[in-house]
């Protein structure tokens, strides 16, 4: 049986440098390179750098 | 003459006393009271012969007090009685039986402490109630947390336990964020980052 083919683009978590915890969720295209942008983040109450998380697996 | 004055003194003091409180030390007057008798107040002795004559010093017979017998006649009643802490739960000696204490933990407390408000707690029997017993059953037991005391410690919750070594790591991220936000932008905003976090 055939394998299903992947989608274009790929839904990733963005986690801050902050170590708090928090994540926002991008979708990006697949071929893309790795997001990484200043956000802010609630609990530290700063902008702080995310960057994504390296997926496991065969995503 | 001075003892006269000193005299003059307490019974101010004991006529300031709540009736209540009063009536109990006239009807069970603890050792620390009985040891103080003879020099103040030769009524509250025990084994003084029973005089009918009321003196100034008569805590048991003051004026607001009309139903309260004399302290003469209460004292010499039953040494049994007087002798025992009115506190504890007592064993009568020939039967073997148990009684509960004459005065329940609420009548306890509240006289231990309308004695507290008027400084005179040290007049009392040992009571459970009393302030003193208290303060060292804390100093024993601690605040009474289950698994709180020596040697002993609280679980709690997880994020408790791991709480103060998040928090310090987070304070670590922030401090070298500025300068990992220097690199980031030095690197194309990310462009050439390696370091991915997983």
């Amino acid at each position: 049986m055939a394998k299903k083919a992947k989608s274009r683009t790929v839904a990733v978590r963005l986690i801050s440098m902050a170590m708090t915890g928090y994540f926002r969720t991008f979708v990006r295209p697949r071929a893309h390179r790795p997001l990484s942008m200043l956000k802010y983040d609630p609990v530290v109450k700063k902008q702080v750098l995310f960057l994504e998380q390296k997926r496991s697996g065969n995503k | 003459m001075a003892a006269e004055v000193v005299g003059s003194a307490l019974i101010n003091r004991a006529k300031s006393l709540p009736v209540p409180l009063v009536r109990f030390l006239a009807r069970w007057p603890s050792p620390a009271l009985q040891s103080a008798a003879p020099k103040s107040s030769p009524g509250l002795d025990s084994s003084s012969p029973a005089s009918t004559d009321s003196t100034p010093s008569d805590l048991g017979t003051s004026d607001t007090d009309a139903s309260t017998p004399p302290v003469s006649q209460i004292l010499t009643a039953s040494d049994t009685t007087v002798n025992r802490n009115p506190f504890e739960p007592w064993r009568h000696p020939s039967t073997g039986r148990w009684r509960p204490p004459v005065y329940s933990m609420r009548q306890q407390r509240e006289l231990c402490k309308m004695a507290a408000d008027h400084g005179v707690e040290e007049l009392l029997w040992a009571s459970k109630k009393a302030t003193w017993f208290k303060e060292k059953k804390l100093i024993e037991q601690g605040l009474r947390l289950r698994n709180a005391g020596p040697g002993k410690r609280v679980k709690g919750h997880k994020w408790e336990r791991t709480l103060s070594s998040r928090l310090e790591e987070r304070r670590q991220a922030m401090l070298g964020m500025p300068a990992m936000i220097e690199e980031w932008k030095r690197l194309g905003h990310g462009r050439g980052w390696k370091k991915w976090p997983k």
